[in-house]
């Protein structure tokens, strides 16, 4: 597995998630509204992308230089930035010291507590109520969906399939909950967590239980196919490649 | 027009995704892309008879996928039937062969214009095989590849992030588009002494494409090129064998293949296939060890014999143009009526459709999700097949279906079809 790759994933899935929970999740809405604030992590080697809370929203972007960031954050290789991620490392702070210190310098500061929550849910811990079982899928949905543009755009096998990915939107959705679209152009994978007007190809889940077994191992897309949990329509070819690249994700998105 | 259901089908699914990997694998199930949407098919056949086949529902389908090839003469055909039967009363898979697999390959390659044939089981062991002689033959390792090609499932034919497949599986595959004789040219430049051989089908058949036949002069050049730098030129004619010419798709295209393959329509079903070849690559074949279980089997040596002189003495392949072009004319025709842009493209025997009026297949896939659903079963991406026992009265039948398949989906999809 490739660290660089992982890195990326870790910034634009994982805390790409982000998103997500706090429009999903009461309590994160809550803690994010509290905080209007641009942290930037910048990794040699690796991803450069933007965190930005604002008015109970966030968003995680690659580095818009006309967006100004509050806090940057240096990892001099992706490795360190990963241990970031899974809570064994602090970045070095390069700008912002003191709202670094602030916003995530203590297990119990805000943005600690906020993906420290949402790791545990979407890992299934402490989700003993059907709500948080359905949070907990949803979120993992939106990271998997995420995660096929890194892996499809960074990934050395990933990427072979990603190239051949035609142009065009796809829709993966959890039929009535859930929609992200993984959008080519321009040679490059994106991902967007909202329902696409125009689907080139469109890959449905029936039900969050679905969607759950596939993404935690308990079931196969081909098999979930031929028993019509899971529709495939639209530019197959499409679907094909993006399916490769899926079987990359539980490498990275552990 | 009454439509299907398929509670049946569905609850066999079931049973099956519990003992068996996917419920139905490979080219035959509903995960390859070719049945969408899965709830408009069936998924298991109670009996076949023809070109008809009844699904475990009892609806009845005019089956245009002819088990994806190999139905050629018309299933459970009494001809081919009876010679298999009679031959299982001798013995099938004895200690050693039947004589009959001699009188095969005589008759054979006799029919392809060959020298000499090897049998197996699968399409797969055969161009296996191919690639095996003419890395053996030639000392030399790289293949070229046309893009959009199929050959089997072995990992010398997949891409690196194939499932099961490793990178090092791939590394001397080389690839070039269809009919592009140039870039052909750059690539054994590039690659000057290190192509062991050019693997391709008569024409490219591929799925989810408009099918494109050869431009005039291109097989001439690439058996010109081949020969000029000891390429071994291998012709995949396991799609299309026994459906063009009885006398392989190299000829019916006009040049030599070094190699050729066979398997679908060389038996009607029973379970065989055959790699042909010339003189010269018939050492190299003897000295490479390759062999089956099953391999000389003698009940589909004797199928393939019927089966073989059924398609000469009917002139198979003329039927197949000319019921493949009633067909094909009959559905441009309708599409036409009703405004749909319907592509219809490949070999008439072998025929690929497309509905170009989405660039997502979307209105295509609605149309045969309701031609399936009133009888005819074609599939959404693969080209489809017609065979020996297929009639004008079923082609109408086929056509008056899907007429009113294409009338829904065109009533369904006012925003484009004003």
């Amino acid at each position: 597995m490739s660290a660089r790759v992982k890195a990326y994933v870790n910034l634009f899935a994982a805390m790409g998630v982000l998103q997500k929970y706090v429009e999903l999740d009461e309590e994160a809405k809550k803690i994010a509204k509290e905080h209007n604030i641009v942290v930037r992590f910048k990794v040699k080697g690796g991803p450069d992308g933007q965190v930005i809370f604002k008015d109970g929203a966030v968003k995680v972007i690659p580095t818009d230089e006309s967006i100004s960031s509050d806090v940057v954050l240096y990892c001099p290789t992706a490795d360190k930035f990963n241990d970031v991620v899974d809570g064994k490392g602090m970045p070095i702070p390069v700008k912002g010291l003191f709202k670094t210190l602030a916003f995530m310098g203590k297990p119990e500061s805000p943005f600690n507590v906020l993906t420290g929550r949402m790791a545990d849910i979407m890992r299934g811990k402490g989700t003993d109520t059907p709500e948080l079982q359905k949070l907990s899928t949803l979120l993992a949905f939106y990271a998997m969906s995420a995660a096929i543009a890194q892996i499809g755009n960074e990934d050395e096998i990933g990427a072979l399939a990603g190239k051949r990915i035609p142009d065009g939107d796809i829709s993966l959705e959890i039929k009535d909950a859930a929609y992200a679209t993984i959008t080519k152009k321009d040679g490059k994978l994106t991902c967007r967590f909202e329902k696409t007007a125009n689907p080139r190809a469109v890959m449905a889940f029936d039900s969050i239980q679905t969607a759950g077994d596939l993404i935690n191992g308990k079931a196969d897309a081909m098999s979930c196919i031929s028993m019509g949990q899971l529709e495939m329509k639209g530019y197959i070819p499409m679907l094909d490649n993006l399916n490769k690249v899926l079987n990359l994700v539980p490498k990275y998105l552990s | 027009m009454k439509t299907y259901t398929y509670n049946n089908n569905v609850e066999l699914m079931k049973r099956a995704g519990k003992v068996i990997p996917c419920g139905v694998y490979g080219h035959l199930g509903p995960a390859e892309g070719c049945m969408i949407p899965t709830s408009a098919f069936p998924f298991f056949v109670s009996r076949a008879e023809g070109s008809l086949m009844w699904d475990v529902d009892g609806n009845r389908f005019i089956d245009y996928m002819c088990g994806y090839g190999p139905n050629v003469v018309g299933y459970c055909d009494p001809d081919v039937d009876a010679a298999a039967m009679e031959q299982m009363k001798k013995g099938n898979c004895t200690t050693l062969p039947s004589h009959i697999m001699v009188d095969f390959a005589e008759l054979l390659t006799k029919t392809v214009k060959k020298d000499w044939a090897f049998f197996a089981k699968n399409g797969g062991d055969v161009t296996t095989f191919a690639i095996m002689i003419a890395r053996y033959y030639t000392g030399k390792k790289k293949i070229i590849f046309v893009n959009g090609y199929y050959h089997g499932v072995a990992p010398w034919t997949q891409k690196p992030d194939s499932p099961g497949t490793l990178d090092t599986d791939c590394m001397h595959s080389l690839y070039v588009d269809f009919n592009d004789i140039e870039q052909l040219k750059k690539v054994i430049a590039e690659n000057k002494d290190e192509i062991a051989c050019f693997i391709s089908t008569p024409y490219m058949h591929g799925n989810f494409i408009d099918n494109v036949l050869p431009a005039p002069g291109y097989w001439q050049e690439v058996r010109k090129l081949c020969t000029e730098n000891n390429i071994v030129l291998i012709c995949d004619d396991i799609r299309c064998g026994f459906r063009l010419s009885l006398e392989g798709s190299d000829n019916f295209y006009g040049f030599e293949a070094d190699l050729i393959c066979f398997c679908k329509a060389i038996a009607n079903g029973y379970n065989i296939s055959a790699l042909c070849g010339k003189e010269f690559l018939k050492g190299a074949a003897s000295s490479i060890m390759y062999t089956g279980s099953y391999w000389m089997s003698a009940v589909p040596f004797a199928a393939g014999i019927a089966n073989i002189n059924k398609l000469i003495a009917n002139d198979a392949p003329a039927y197949f143009r000319k019921i493949g072009t009633m067909l094909t004319d009959g559905l441009a025709k309708i599409a036409k009526d009703r405004g749909v842009n319907l592509a219809i493209s490949g070999e008439p025997a072998l025929f690929y459709l497309a509905i170009r009026d989405d660039d997502s297949l979307l209105l295509h896939q609605e149309w045969i999700a309701e031609c399936v659903k009133r009888g005819v079963f074609l599939t959404n991406h693969h080209n489809h097949f017609v065979n020996l026992s297929l009639t004008p009265e079923l082609v109408n039948e086929t056509l008056e279906i899907c007429d009113e398949a294409m009338k829904i989906m065109v009533k369904n999809h006012p925003e484009v079809y004003r």
